[in-house]
């Protein structure tokens, strides 16, 4: 009851005065010695105990003023005015009453000769770094860490969850300094847990690397999470479950689930589908972290090859619609905090998938003074086991310096079946393959100046890709000695290589502001390749020719000095690489042995010029000479395929190329109309070419080393803005053609004209509304010419509907239609219709999606290829209609 | 009528010239912190006298330009910016603004608007540097502002378009920190005069308030569309990204419309 009668008692306490009009006037004017009016003095009436002012105004141009006051009690009334002393007089105020005070305000010289305020401020920024303190942002009802997140100001977080800070997007957000997620970091702050966040750090000028912030050119920005301590360990996570409805049975299922306190982290993901989806992409950041920056990547593109492949070409459509497959894919990973100096990553992921594949194809061959068709029908199944496992131990030895040791381990084993008709003829293949990697980095960074960062690092890799053929069909009767038959054929081949690498890099950051890189560094490739070739005539073994086998040794070592410089002053910027190699090669081949230690130089330069905010010119050349790599050295043909061999051109070489690149930019890119030409050249003084020998039963392809081949590419992007804002019109432009030399079927070199041209329009509309459209289309014309000309032109076009209903709904219509101008009439369209709808019934909680894929139902598809020796229509199996409907779940 | 009225504009002539002459200007640094485009620092110089103050916020071209990155595939754009200037004259009743739009700059007229300004009732003070500061509270334009200021020194204005306090204002920042002014340095006499030629310069654009806002308004649309045209195929458009983040964030005659 009591507190009922409060609000009323208090507003009858207010009300009262000013109903019986008990306010008091202050009124008077406020003058000079002189006794002129001051205007725009302060007036003002403070309580005399404190500094708590109760009512203020001014005095007017004739420097008079009211004071309304409805406070009674002692009170001081002063005036104040710029160069006047203050005038203070107290005042008894009684209830409703009008009180005169007028003031002479006596002239002052104080002055106030730069007065420097010293203050601490609210919000303390450092250099680079921005602290926020968690719980004095949170207002209590943030669930997730994104609710948290968007209380901080000057971070934006949009609807969907991209964070940004101002324009920028962030880098990633880690959790206690540690990151799992990368660009998926959205993961991370739609699930985790608000109330556990105890401080959140933003990071300006981020680098991965911490010993290189500062030298890096880095404009990156990155989030910290730090925890609240004595966490209880908690799991949470998300779930999305899809199953195909009205359809056969598909389904799409994925979770992610973590734990994370300030020494142990733990992230698991689980993957299951049937719907063409490649599992191993959503560990993909994980495997291979892309901030990985240009520094200590010594070995990053070593790997050992293969040569068979059964999976052929892949048409143009998006992957998804021609894998049948059915994956399943579980990793586990966990950070472990060891002491405040060394960490401790474990990552780990298990994939197991099986793959249908089906194409039919036609290939006529039209070289050489030979021309042939052949048919033939694929029927592909694969399956894939991969096991992948990786520790990275990081020591942060002192201030300056940091030690890391990242250690890899991958298994794959794929069997593959293939069940093809070749020109009426039944075959069956088997593919056995595995691709076993060890491989191991150590890196020792010392910033020893405040502008200056040595980095050693060291590389170790060992990785071998054995694989096992066999098919029960013989197409090579003219490699046998007349009489003798074989019915199969078997191939065993292996690529193992063994990788070493050192190098020390320093990086000079100079007080320009201009970077200086210098590298020196030894990489030492020891490759094996053997493969052998047997036919069979029912368990008996016939050889193959001694020229279809393989037991090659490469060594090839590398000493090197590298530096890079660039320098940039006002609109120009300048850069150049300059590179030594010393190489010191081997090769011994079945029959003869070859050393040769080249020395070469590669130059580069580049050049950019801001004529101004419009007008933008880069251009670069470099000079190149590339050394061979295994596959281009072997001496004995190789079967690539069941129809085709291979072979390389058994010595070692390098070959050499001029490049040359032009780019001329018109109009930013927000400009109403805008251009962009990029202009490539390349000319090779010495080139990989072919010599094949095409036959319908099989064709082998020698490679071998042609003078002078050029290639010239030119790109031209268009936007335009229509003057109403609503459609956009863009332009695709891109010319290339290329010119070349080779030889098919013991012909005399030959010249091959190749020129493609890809002309893509598109319409976009930008409505406010809740609809918008986005419509394009793209040519592309290729022509192969040589004696005969191979000509095609093929069209792609999609008209795309987005509604957005409201926040909580929202759909997506993809309609796509493909034509083949090589095909015949009936063959040549094909059409797609796909549609997507998403409804949240509760943001980051639930939400449902229905996503509907090839909705017209069509069943195949087909394609042509040209190249200068064949012209294939090649039709795929498609996966047939289906709808799934989708359920995204937060625990 | 007509009679008095030109009387009355005589009158009022007079006194502003008279004024002007024996105005000694005082000249106060603010270091203005932003966090609500990223986090910036900019300078803020204003220049008052009893009747009349010029702010003037430095641009910090430290960001300006196209920052396109590959990793996160995203296009940053910072218009280059250019100084603002901010005159308040409660003489005339008005405040001349400069801004600009994508480097043009206009000149922007407005009625003084009313500030009003909530005493803090309770009796915290706080010192800063060597001035008592009394707390004041204000909802302006959309935001919420605690401002500090000073008794001691009698100049009722501070940064940017701010008056109306019995007291110069040394520190102040809305409510979710998104502006926070600090001053760093007062001068007085300065030396220096108002320099009101910025304000009659021949390539400013004269508008209202209301004739900028729809120009930026118009610009932001624009601004969308050419985004839209520069991304891929199936790419749509955050209307997140639409919110206004200066320091008004809405303006009376909207306020109106929304009721």
């Amino acid at each position: 009851m009591k507190i009922y009668h409060t609000p009323v008692l208090l507003f009858i306490f207010f009300m009262l005065p000013g109903f019986l009009q008990a306010q008091s006037i202050i009124s008077g004017a406020v003058l000079d010695k002189k006794g002129n009016p001051i205007s725009f003095a302060n007036v003002f009436v403070k309580l005399q105990e404190n500094q708590s002012i109760i009512v203020f105004t001014r005095t007017d141009i004739e420097g008079k003023y009211i004071l309304e006051l409805s406070e009674t009690g002692n009170f001081e009334i002063s005036f104040t005015a710029m160069s006047y002393k203050i005038n203070t007089a107290s005042i008894v105020i009684e209830t409703a009453k009008k009180y005169i005070q007028n003031a002479v305000l006596e002239d002052d010289v104080t002055t106030l000769n730069e007065v420097i305020i010293k203050t601490e401020k609210p919000v303390i920024f450092k250099k680079d770094t921005i602290i926020f303190d968690g719980k004095a942002f949170a207002k209590g009802n943030e669930i997730v860490v994104e609710d948290l997140l968007r209380r901080i100001p000057g971070l934006i977080v949009s609807k969907n969850g991209t964070i940004k800070v101002g324009n920028k997007e962030v880098e990633k957000v880690m959790v206690e300094g540690d990151d799992f997620f990368e660009h998926g970091y959205k993961l991370l702050t739609k699930n985790l847990n608000a109330s556990v966040i105890d401080k959140v750090e933003v990071y300006k000028r981020y680098s991965n690397n911490r010993l290189l912030k500062g030298i890096e050119n880095s404009d990156k920005v990155a989030l910290n999470l730090t925890l609240k301590k004595n966490i209880k360990t908690q799991w949470f996570g998300n779930m999305s479950l899809g199953y195909g409805v009205a359809s056969e049975n598909r389904y799409d299922v994925r979770t992610n689930l973590m734990s994370f306190k300030q020494k142990v982290k733990y992230y698991g993901i689980g993957n299951l589908n049937n719907v063409g989806v490649d599992a191993v992409g959503d560990v993909d950041y994980i495997i291979r972290p892309s901030s990985t920056d240009d520094i200590s990547n010594i070995g990053d593109d070593q790997n050992a090859g293969k040569l068979l492949n059964l999976n052929g070409f892949k048409p143009n459509l998006k992957e998804e619609r021609t894998n049948f497959n059915n994956a399943e894919l579980v990793s586990l990973n966990s950070i472990i905090t060891l002491s405040s100096k060394v960490k401790l990553k474990v990552m780990g992921f298990f994939n197991s998938d099986g793959n249908d594949f089906y194409r039919k194809g036609i290939d006529a061959y039209n070289a050489g003074g030979i021309s042939f068709t052949n048919f033939e029908n694929y029927i592909l199944n694969k399956k894939k086991t991969i096991g992948f496992g990786k520790i990275d131990f990081n020591y942060d030895i002192s201030k300056n310096q940091m030690f890391e040791y990242v250690g890899k381990f991958n298994y794959e084993e794929d069997n593959t079946k293939t069940n093809l008709i070749f020109n009426n003829e039944h075959t069956n293949e088997k593919l056995h393959e595995n691709n076993q990697l060890l491989d191991q980095k150590v890196v020792y960074t010392n910033r020893f100046k405040d502008n200056k960062v040595l980095i050693f690092s060291g590389r170790f890799i060992n990785e071998k890709t054995p694989q096992h053929y066999y098919n029960n069909v013989f197409l090579f009767q003219d490699l046998l000695p007349i009489g003798i038959t074989a019915n199969d054929v078997m191939q065993l081949s292996e690529n193992r290589m063994r990788f070493i690498g050192f190098e020390s890099q320093l990086l000079d950051k100079k007080e320009s502001k201009n970077l200086l890189e210098v590298k020196v560094g030894y990489k030492n490739r020891y490759d094996v390749f053997g493969s052998k070739l047997q036919f069979y005539e029912s368990d008996v073994i016939r050889n193959a020719p001694e020229k279809y086998s393989n037991d090659v040794k490469y060594t090839a070592a590398d000493a090197y000095f590298k530096s890079k410089y660039n320098y940039v002053k006002g609109k120009f910027g300048i850069g150049g690489n300059l590179e030594f190699h010393q190489l010191i090669t081997s090769l011994e081949t079945s029959n003869k042995e070859q050393h040769e230690n080249p020395f070469f130089v590669n130059p580069s330069i580049f050049l950019v010029w801001e004529i101004n905010k419009k007008n933008r010119i880069s251009t670069s050349y470099s000079y190149n000479t590339t050394s061979a790599k295994i596959l281009d050295v072997y001496d004995g043909f190789v079967l690539t395929s069941y129809r085709s061999f291979e072979k390389g051109t058994g010595e070692i070489n390098q070959l050499q190329s001029n490049s040359l690149f032009f780019s001329y930019k018109l109009g930013d890119w927000d400009s109403r109309f805008s251009l962009n030409t990029n202009v490539n050249y390349y000319q090779n003084h010495d080139f990989y070419s072919t010599n094949s020998v095409v036959q319908p039963n099989y064709s082998q392809i020698e490679k071998i080393i042609i003078k002078d081949r050029s290639m010239l590419n030119v790109n031209a992007y268009l936007g335009f803005l229509f003057s109403s804002i609503s459609s956009i019109v863009k332009l695709d432009l891109n010319y290339s053609s290329s010119n070349y030399k080779n030889i098919v079927n013991n012909s005399s070199l030959r010249e091959v004209h190749s020129q493609s041209t890809v002309l893509g329009p598109e319409l976009k509309s930008n409505f406010k509304g809740f609809f918008n459209y986005n419509l394009g289309s793209k040519w592309t014309m290729t022509e192969f010419r040589t004696t005969v000309i191979n000509k095609n032109t093929d069209n792609i076009s999609f008209l795309d509907f987005l509604f957005v209903i409201n926040k909580k709904l929202n759909a997506q219509i993809q309609t796509e239609r493909y034509y083949f101008g090589n095909l015949d009439k009936e063959n040549a369209k094909y059409y797609f219709l796909d549609l997507n709808a998403n409804y949240i019934i509760n943001n980051n909680k639930l939400s449902f999606s229905l996503s509907a894929k090839n909705l017209f139902n069509t069943q195949t598809f087909r394609q042509s290829f040209i190249s200068d020796i064949v012209t294939s229509k090649t039709e795929y199996r498609i996966l047939p209609r289906y709808v799934i409907l989708k359920m995204d779940y937060r625990f | 009528m007509e009679k008095k009225i030109l009387i009355l504009i005589l009158f009022i002539s007079t006194i502003s010239i008279a004024q002007i002459r024996d105005e000694k200007v005082a000249l106060i640094e603010y270091s203005l912190q932003i966090s609500s485009d990223g986090y910036q620092q900019k300078i803020v110089t204003t220049k008052c006298s009893k009747s009349k103050s010029v702010s003037k916020t430095l641009a910090n071209n430290s960001r300006s330009g196209v920052k396109i990155d590959e990793n996160t595939n995203s296009i940053a754009v910072y218009e280059k910016e250019l100084d603002t200037y901010e005159l308040v004259d409660l003489t005339k009743k008005t405040i001349i603004s400069i801004d600009n739009i994508k480097g043009v700059n206009y000149k922007i007229n407005e009625v003084l608007p009313v500030m009003n300004w909530k005493l803090s009732k309770d009796t915290d003070t706080k010192k800063i540097d060597m001035f008592i500061c009394n707390k004041a509270m204000l909802n302006f334009r959309g935001r919420s502002y605690t401002a500090w200021y000073t008794p001691y020194i009698p100049l009722s204005f501070g940064p940017w378009k701010f008056y109306g306090l019995p007291g110069l204002i040394l520190e102040l920042y809305d409510t979710e920190n998104n502006y926070h002014w600090t001053a760093t340095k007062i001068i007085y006499p300065s030396k220096e005069q108002f320099d009101l030629e910025v304000f009659e310069k021949q390539n400013l654009k004269e508008t209202s308030l209301i004739g900028f806002v729809e120009e930026i308004e118009k610009q932001k649309q624009l601004m969308f569309a050419r985004i839209m045209k520069a991304m891929p195929r199936g790419a749509t458009m955050d209307s997140g990204n639409d919110v206004r983040t200066g320091v008004e964030l809405i303006y009376d005659w909207e306020v109106n419309r929304e009721k």
